[in-house]
């Protein structure tokens, strides 16, 4: 494989060097588990909006996103279209609580909140393995995803290039924690915002605009230009409740709230989160329909792999300076997701898991380092199982983002606003939503066997969460109020 | 008097909601399509009263309570529009074209994208100062961390 324009390497490699260089600066600004773990809630709300939009913009998007609308026509828009209203769905239910949990309790992860709310060892071991499960599935992708990209700029073996990424991301968010996270995310999103508009204005002109575009896809199957695209609309529209309602539920969006320095500073970051996302998402809106279109009407030949879509068009369409800063973009929206999961793995296995078995630390510079082991740990099973556990891989890719949203959104959108939710309500919906999404991953994966009229398994398993925490509840609660301390009380009825 | 925002409805209201989505999910067809959009705009609308639900027992729970009203309104006209004009051609056969997608499609893209999530996304810092997070709540839990004692209770601000 050849390498790409010399001036795309160089700005892939510039930008590699520089979040190299912020995650020097954030080793030796890290000095206890809750910078490294929530950066000492030190940050103002453009970092904390920034980073979390960074961290849902996934590889997914960059990547997987062209390669969708590719595949199904304007199915994904029922994805891509969800961000802008799901960040402030999120603030309005848990912006002020989480960040007030984080006030009155030692809170550092979501596992954490959980245990506050409920007092219960039990429900925070399981959902502890609910978002360690999802967290190493996704970091394996996004390992993989990061080698796609930075093989096609090198032109070397995709091994080669995802060990060079992980060599990089293991040094920011091994040595500098959540602090060199936030920041680099901070760059990173700003990269991909940049480079998601410029390219979308340059594809949309390429295509001869949205009209010639859609008549184009149209020509082979006309339901690919309809409103569900080639995908059963049910799919389409579990897909949306899933990831708006999910996104609440998601560690590495949640946990970010922790992290801002003052409540008040909550109050603009629905806009900045939702429009940045808007904006970096119409790269692969743009993209995706494009390439499509050109495939349709015959200017381009089909594609061997939906997600060369993003690639092809950058290579072949895109001025390589252009094309430089939205691969930067691109490794920059799969390094950001990256860093909040090892993060959020490591305190999962340094820190969640071992609590909830009754393990406690002598002092916080021994629990410090047991996360920047835990972090160091994650990476390795993530590249292990990325290379060598396609099973796992592909059998928790069915639930993906469901691993976090089916429990989190019960357990916490709903529970830390509403004091009548009980432990046995927790503890039940916690098992279930554990049980049913891997029970529902293991029969699609290996059996073949699926929801009904095209529902997505993570859809499905939210909704049955969300009613066994509330019916269970809604039983046992005749001491629910008696069994919250004050200060939860106070948090949950702010 | 202020109308007051009761946990405990709404979260019986989420439950009635999630019950019908799981009808709909298992119905699937047209009827189920329909019902489970709607479920979902319902759900929205529950979901974020619940999360206001304390703030509106302190403040007053009007202006959440327009604010998840206009919600609802903008996205079940949009899924009116969109089921209309769906199963006016579901094939997709020869479609009316409207700024660039069959007429289902820029539903989807001109206010199903935007619209409700530029209403919403404005209404937080719009109510924030006065409704959601108020200077004399910020004196409470001050008042709470410095009064604060015990393993239980350590933590805030460095």
């Amino acid at each position: 494989m050849a390498a790409l324009d010399p001036i795309i390497v160089g700005i892939a490699v510039l930008y590699l060097a520089i979040v190299l260089a912020i995650g020097v600066w954030g080793f030796r600004e890290t000095d206890s588990t809750e910078d490294f773990l929530i950066s000492g809630k030190r940050f103002g709300i453009w970092a904390v909006a920034f980073s979390a939009f960074a961290s849902i913009m996934s590889g997914f998007g960059f990547i997987g996103g062209p390669g969708l609308f590719y595949d199904g026509g304007y199915a994904f828009l029922w994805i891509a279209i969800v961000a802008p209203l799901a960040f402030p769905i999120s603030w309005f239910v848990l912006g002020k609580k989480m960040r007030l949990l984080a006030e009155v309790r030692e809170i550092l992860t979501i596992p954490d909140a959980v245990d506050a709310r409920y007092d219960s060892d039990v429900v925070r071991f399981f959902v502890s393995v609910s978002v360690l499960l999802g967290v190493i599935s996704y970091l394996a992708v996004q390992l993989k995803a990061m080698g796609f990209v930075l093989a096609e700029i090198l032109g070397t073996s995709e091994l080669v290039a995802v060990l060079i990424a992980t060599a990089v991301i293991a040094v920011y968010t091994v040595g500098g924690g959540m602090l060199a996270g936030v920041m680099t995310d901070l760059l990173q999103g700003a990269v991909m915002v940049l480079g998601s508009v410029v390219v979308f204005f340059i594809a949309w002109d390429y295509g001869g605009g949205w009209l010639q575009m859609s008549q184009n896809i149209a020509l082979d199957d006309p339901t690919a230009a309809g409103a569900f695209g080639s995908f059963p609309v049910m799919l389409a529209l579990s897909w949306y409740f899933l990831f708006t309602v999910g996104n609440s539920g998601q560690p590495h969006m949640a946990h970010k709230l922790y992290m801002i320095r003052d409540v008040k500073l909550l109050k603009w970051g629905a806009p900045i989160a939702g429009l940045s996302y808007f904006a970096s998402s119409l790269m692969m809106l743009g993209i995706g329909i494009a390439v499509k279109a050109g495939v349709a009407a015959g200017d381009i030949a089909a594609l061997s792999n939906p997600d060369m879509a993003a690639p092809y068009f950058l290579t072949n369409f895109v001025n390589p300076v252009v094309a430089g800063v939205v691969f930067a973009a691109a490794i920059g929206a799969i390094m950001s997701t990256s860093d909040a999961f090892i993060n959020i793995g490591a305190a999962n296995m340094a820190r969640d898991i071992p609590t909830s078995l009754g393990f406690e630390y002598s002092s916080d510079r021994q629990e410090l380092w047991a996360n920047r082991l835990g972090s160091a740990t994650i990476i390795v099973l993530a590249l292990l199982l990325a290379y060598f556990g396609q099973i796992l891989v592909g059998l928790l890719g069915v639930v993906g983002w469901a691993l976090f949203a089916a429990p989190l959104v019960p357990l916490l959108g709903i529970g830390l606003n509403w004091d009548g939710a009980t432990r046995e309500g927790a503890i039940v919906a916690s098992a279930v939503s554990l049980v049913l999404n891997l029970g529902l991953a293991i029969s699609d994966y290996f059996f073949e066997v699926t929801l009904p009229h095209g529902v997505v398994a993570g859809a499905f398993s939210l909704v049955v969460t969300a009613i066994v925490l509330v019916g269970v509840s809604l039983l046992t609660n005749s001491h629910a109020r008696d069994a919250i301390t004050e200060d939860i009380r106070k948090v949950v009825r702010a | 008097m202020a109308t007051a925002l009761s946990s405990d409805r709404l979260a019986k209201g989420l439950l009635a909601v999630a019950l019908a989505m799981l009808v709909a999910m298992l119905v699937g067809g047209p009827s189920g399509q329909i019902l489970f959009s709607y479920a979902i705009v319902a759900f929205f609308g529950l979901y974020i009263l619940i999360g206001v639900s304390g703030s509106a027992q302190r403040h007053s729970a009007r202006p959440f309570l327009y604010t998840v009203a206009v919600l609802v309104v903008i996205l079940a006209v949009v899924f009116a529009a969109l089921w209309h004009f769906h199963f006016l051609n579901p094939t997709y056969e020869n479609p009316v074209y409207w700024l660039g997608f069959p007429r289902a499609t820029a539903i989807v893209v001109y206010a199903l994208w935007m619209p409700p999530a530029l209403f919403l996304m404005f209404a937080y810092p719009y109510l924030f100062d006065e409704y959601i997070w108020s200077s004399d709540e910020a004196a409470e839990f001050e008042e709470m961390e410095r009064s604060e004692v015990g393993p239980a209770a350590v933590g805030g601000e460095e």
